[in-house]
């Protein structure tokens, strides 16, 4: 199995079956991690534990899509979004993540549970434009109301391309594009 | 958690570490205590007693350490087998075989998990009827990842399936909402065609009685013209009898000028016998001359006479002629007269009735183009239905049909621009008509809009689409009654008093 391919550009490119595995408690701190989640974010397994999950953040990333993900999560429901992680060295790398609810016996949610695939090149190109004018904007405010003028541009981009979040996301992962 | 010690009576792996340590603790004090007695305190017993005994230590650390780890592995795989898959063993460093094991469970865990959440997830939306949440296989190996494929294209059946049940539920109610409406618009066209039925009826006796006039009128004429003639000929004979009479009148005229000779020889006579009686002696000769010629004047006399009184008697018969023929053209003028007058009722009723035809032509024809606009507002709907069942790919020129604005099509001409506008602008159903006409082609066009969505997986998209098509059905309804409400004042006006009251007088 070929392992990451690191390009120049200091990105790492997931092999097409890798999962990168991450559970957190209802706070959103780490408290599982697997293997390949320690190889490639080149932390070791007590470096991640009980650490908040924004470990592995990349400035990059708008906060409106985690702001989105937790709400989303919140109300009981799963998340799709792509997301672009930093390495302890400095490097980055993408990935498809789902991210669900643990739910015990008697119904109650225990934690989360993050499942991250190799995302396709070609959705990639898209979504880093876009998070690239999120980030802009969210830059150019502050506080709440930046974040909601990045939502409203996601929205606006999700209504130009006549879909909702969800299904955008899921088609972009299956088929590289809109 | 409860934790027993045995399993059937063989002890459990930490009693038997710890209680293996305990003894070995035994050994080696009594070993170091016995050792002492014996040979007396020697600092090398003592380094070794202590490193064995920290060994040990670190050994039963060791071993407690894997049990406890076991332990984990147990209570993770007990959790597993009651459905929660969510529990993993972290925290394994140094722990060499047994870590690796636990590495193994959590990525086996790992691809249990993700394969259970992709199917949970994927139809706990299939039963809301979402069909487009595709369980994703990558990273999940060998059966799991295919049994995932698997479940997809069986989403995949659901979700055609589920289509073709939706397509079927949209297109009957459309249909149900299209038959009840489209028969009563059928009704309405045909009391349209009934009432322009009746009007033609109507209108085709009045055109043969109009005929019928006519050809009266026409006998009429032709009895007038012999009328005429006969006119022409009485007034041919009066001249005549007139030329006649005056010739009469000249021979009277001659007549009386012989009788005045007459009597001027009468009187030349008389002289002469007078002459004659003076000259006394020969009275017998003298006298028998005046005689004779007094004779023959008697007689001249007579037949003058005569022949005065025959031409009187002539030319009374020729006035009586006269008056004859004066009166006869005095009763054909009166008869002619009576006629015209007769003539000119007739025209007077014959242009009535023209007046109400052409009034009846409007009204039919008012009709007639009122459900002309009517039935260009069916074939609207219909059109929308249509496109409805197939989408636009499949009827380009409905869609292009319903794409067309409510001022755009036929009756929107009509209305804006044309007769419409012209005949029944100042009625108010006219502006009424404009509200429900302009709705009808926006919910149509709504519709259509909406059926561009997604509506074979969602029951809200159904339902709205039907709900716009209510909306058109209603509104539709509403222009009918408007356009109706415009015939029948329309009607109205031309019954009262006409604006046009012709007589040929
Ligand atoms: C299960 C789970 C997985 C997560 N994975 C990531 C991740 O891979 N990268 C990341 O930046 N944030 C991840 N987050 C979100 C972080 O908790 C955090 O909200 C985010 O990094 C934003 O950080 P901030 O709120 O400090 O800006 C995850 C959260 C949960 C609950």
């Amino acid at each position: 199995m070929s392992r990451s391919i690191s390009s120049q550009h200091g990105e790492i490119v997931l092999a097409d079956n890798e999962l990168i595995v991450s559970k957190t408690c209802l706070k959103g701190k780490i408290t599982y991690a697997n293997r390949r989640f320690m190889s490639i974010a080149g932390f070791s397994e007590q470096q991640l534990l009980h650490q908040p999950h924004n470990l592995i953040r990349h400035p990059d990333m708008p906060k409106a899509v985690y702001r989105l993900m937790w709400k989303t999560l919140q109300s009981d429901q799963e998340f799709f979004g792509f997301v672009k992680n930093l390495c302890s060295d400095g490097r980055y790398y993408w990935v498809f993540a789902n991210v669900t609810p643990d739910i015990d016996e008697r119904g109650h949610t225990r934690g989360y549970y993050s499942v991250r695939r190799k995302a396709p090149e070609s959705a990639i190109r898209l979504i880093a434009e876009l998070y690239q004018q999120m980030v802009a904007i969210e830059a150019a405010g502050g506080g709440r109301l930046a974040i909601d003028q990045s939502v409203a541009h996601l929205q606006s981009w999700l209504n130009q391309n006549r879909l909702d979040y969800f299904p955008a996301m899921l088609r972009l992962y299956r088929h590289g594009q809109l | 958690m409860p934790y027993k010690s045995v399993s059937r009576s063989i002890p459990f792996l930490r009693t038997q570490y710890v209680t293996g340590t305990v003894i070995c603790y035994a050994i080696i004090g009594m070993t170091f205590v016995y050792s002492t007695l014996r040979y007396g305190l020697d600092i090398w017993h003592v380094v070794g007693g202590v490193l064995v005994a920290v060994l040990m230590g670190l050994q039963i650390f060791q071993s407690l350490r894997l049990v406890e780890t076991l332990k984990r592995i147990e209570y993770a795989l007990k959790m597993s087998s009651r459905g929660e898959l969510h529990h993993r063993i972290s925290s394994t460093k140094g722990l060499g075989e047994l870590g690796q094991v636990a590495w193994a469970l959590n990525d086996l865990l790992d691809r249990v998990e993700s394969y259970f959440k992709e199917v949970d997830t994927c139809f706990r939306l299939v039963a809301k009827g979402n069909f487009d949440r595709h369980p994703l296989g990558a990273g999940l190996p060998g059966r799991m990842g295919d049994s995932l494929e698997a479940i997809d294209s069986s989403v995949m059946a659901m979700k055609d399936n589920v289509k073709l049940i939706n397509r079927n539920e949209l297109a009957s109610s459309l249909h149900r909402l299209n038959t009840e409406n489209l028969i009563r618009n059928l009704k309405q066209t045909q009391n349209d065609l009934i009432r322009i039925d009746e009007d033609a009826r109507e209108f085709g006796t009045q055109a043969r009685s109009n005929a019928e006039a006519a050809q009266k009128n026409l006998r009429d004429v032709e009895t007038i013209r012999t009328a005429i003639d006969d006119i022409t000929g009485t007034v041919q004979e009066v001249a005549d009898v007139v030329g006649i009479l005056s010739r009469d009148s000249d021979q009277i005229v001659g007549s009386l000028l012989t009788i005045k000779e007459i009597a001027d020889q009468t009187g030349l006579l008389a002289l002469n016998a007078s002459i004659e009686a003076a000259r006394a002696g020969e009275t017998g000769k003298g006298f028998a001359v005046v005689a004779d010629e007094v004779k023959a004047l008697s007689r001249r006399t007579k037949v003058t006479a005569e022949s005065v009184d025959q031409i009187m008697a002539s030319f009374s018969q020729r006035v009586e002629n006269v008056s004859q023929i004066a009166e006869h053209s005095n009763e054909v003028t009166q008869g002619m007269s009576a006629m015209v007058e007769d003539f000119e009722n007739q025209f007077n009723s014959l242009a009535e009735s023209s007046e109400r035809s052409v009034q009846q032509v409007d009204t039919a024809s008012a009709v007639i183009y009122n459900s002309l606009v009517k039935l260009d507002h069916v074939i609207y709907k219909q059109n929308g239905y249509v496109a409805l069942d197939g989408g636009c790919d499949e009827h380009h020129e409905k869609c292009a049909a319903i794409a067309v604005d409510h001022t755009q099509c036929r009756m929107g001409r009509w209305y804006y621009e044309g007769m419409g506008h012209q005949q029944f602008g100042h009625m108010s159903a006219y502006r009424q008509l404009e509200q429900p006409h302009a709705a009808v082609h926006t919910s149509v066009q709504e519709a259509l809009r909406l059926s561009e969505q997604d509506w074979e997986g969602s029951q809200e998209l159904r339902e709205q689409i039907v709900a716009q098509m209510q909306l058109a059905e209603s509104a539709s309804e509403e222009v009918m009654l408007r356009i109706n409400q415009l015939t029948e004042e329309r009607t109205l006006e031309s019954k009262g008093p006409s604006p046009l009251p012709r007589r040929v007088a």
